[in-house]
């Protein structure tokens, strides 16, 4: 017996589902094998929860929950139990959150960048075109009377 | 009234059982027949709890889930289609329940593996020195040896620690596990890869501060 192959039986050594000549292969490999002897004694704490029996409560509390299974006490919670879907769609709240995001950003992107209101006043209001710039002759709209801008005069 | 009619059929021996199948009770129960659901609960009612074991040392938080599942099951019957047996169905709420639940517990902070009761400690030191066929009966014997391979599970990530038991003391297949979780098997894979290595290392520490306890941190 190799080490995988022993390895691969300490569950069923655990459960006693080996039979007594595989059993005793086993354990003269464990007895040779220091490698799978200490993985042996790391599987058995935690075996005790994942390969035994679950262990038995209190009688007086399996008896209370004999009393009053499947509803019992819990029966009033039945009428408000919602409908509980087997292989809940997980995707759905993960898009949810990435919808919900996108929305924020983009709200506070439009927030950030929306135009101030004594500009949109101007272009919004009639005689904007008048009041514009003649951006025909210069596109930048500076200023050019005599009083700013001749310093030669 | 649902009660009244679960009641109404529990006799004095215990629960009613007959030999119908899963499906003629769910077909009786849909048409009105709720008492039915009783002998169908009474049937997978063992394997549940059972199963909810796995997942939490506390037997009664084990049954409570256990019995919210049946809940959740009654409620969620008209959904249910019959091409799944009945009792996959059904497990696949309860590991979505346990597997709620353990999200929502704190895991335990994993200095407490090497923090030990005078039985615990004993059953340390057998773990560090009987022999293997030793081991195995021991362990049956003792509450202590369960008490602690909680501890280590509890060390676990909910996600490692629901594969491990599905895995292992479930053996239940990759495929089955991604569908009960509604995960791709991939991430069952990875996450099961992750959880050995988490609760090798845990256990390593433990069994170190088992033969040297001054080592215990």
């Amino acid at each position: 017996m190799n080490c995988f192959d022993a390895r691969r039986e300490f569950a069923a050594l655990w459960r006693a589902a080996v039979s007594a000549e595989r059993k005793a292969e086993l354990l003269a490999h464990l007895g040779d094998c220091a490698k799978c002897d200490r993985a042996f004694r790391l599987f058995a704490l935690t075996a005790p929860a994942l390969h035994s029996e679950p262990k038995p409560g209190s009688p007086k509390a399996t008896a209370d929950a004999n009393s009053d299974f499947p509803f019992g006490t819990s029966a009033r919670r039945l009428a408000a139990a919602p409908v509980y879907f087997a292989a809940r769609p997980r995707w759905m709240a993960i898009a949810a959150a990435i919808a919900i995001f996108a929305l924020s950003s983009a709200a506070v992107g439009l927030a950030e960048y929306a135009p101030s209101p004594s500009i949109a006043d101007a272009i919004s209001s009639p005689d904007s075109a008048a009041s514009a710039p003649d951006t025909a002759q210069d596109p930048y709209g500076v200023d050019q009377s005599p009083e700013v801008g001749d310093f030669a005069s | 009234m649902v009660m009244l009619g679960l009641s109404a059929i529990r006799g004095k021996t215990g629960w009613r059982v007959t030999d119908k199948a899963d499906e003629d009770l769910i077909a009786e129960i849909l048409g009105g027949q709720t008492a039915s659901f009783t002998e169908l609960s009474a049937r997978h009612r063992t394997r549940i709890e059972r199963l909810c074991k796995r997942f939490f040392h506390d037997d009664e938080l084990a049954r409570d889930i256990t019995q919210e599942s049946f809940i959740r099951a009654f409620a969620a019957l008209p959904s249910y289609r019959a091409e799944m047996p009945f009792g996959g169905w059904l497990r696949t709420i309860v590991v979505n329940l346990c597997y709620d639940e353990l999200r929502r517990r704190k895991r335990r902070p994993e200095e407490l593996v090497a923090d030990f009761s005078a039985p615990e400690a004993q059953w340390m030191r057998l773990v560090n020195e009987a022999s293997p066929e030793d081991l195995v009966g021991e362990a049956e014997a003792r509450r202590e040896s369960h008490d602690l391979a909680h501890r280590l599970l509890d060390t676990l990530k909910p996600e490692d620690r629901m594969v491990m038991v599905m895995k292992e003391s479930e053996d239940m297949s990759v495929a089955d596990i991604a569908q009960a979780l509604g995960w791709s098997e991939a991430k069952v894979k990875i996450r099961a890869f992750r959880a050995r290595a988490a609760l090798r290392k845990s256990a390593e520490r433990m069994l170190t501060a088992g033969r040297d306890p001054a080592r215990r941190q």
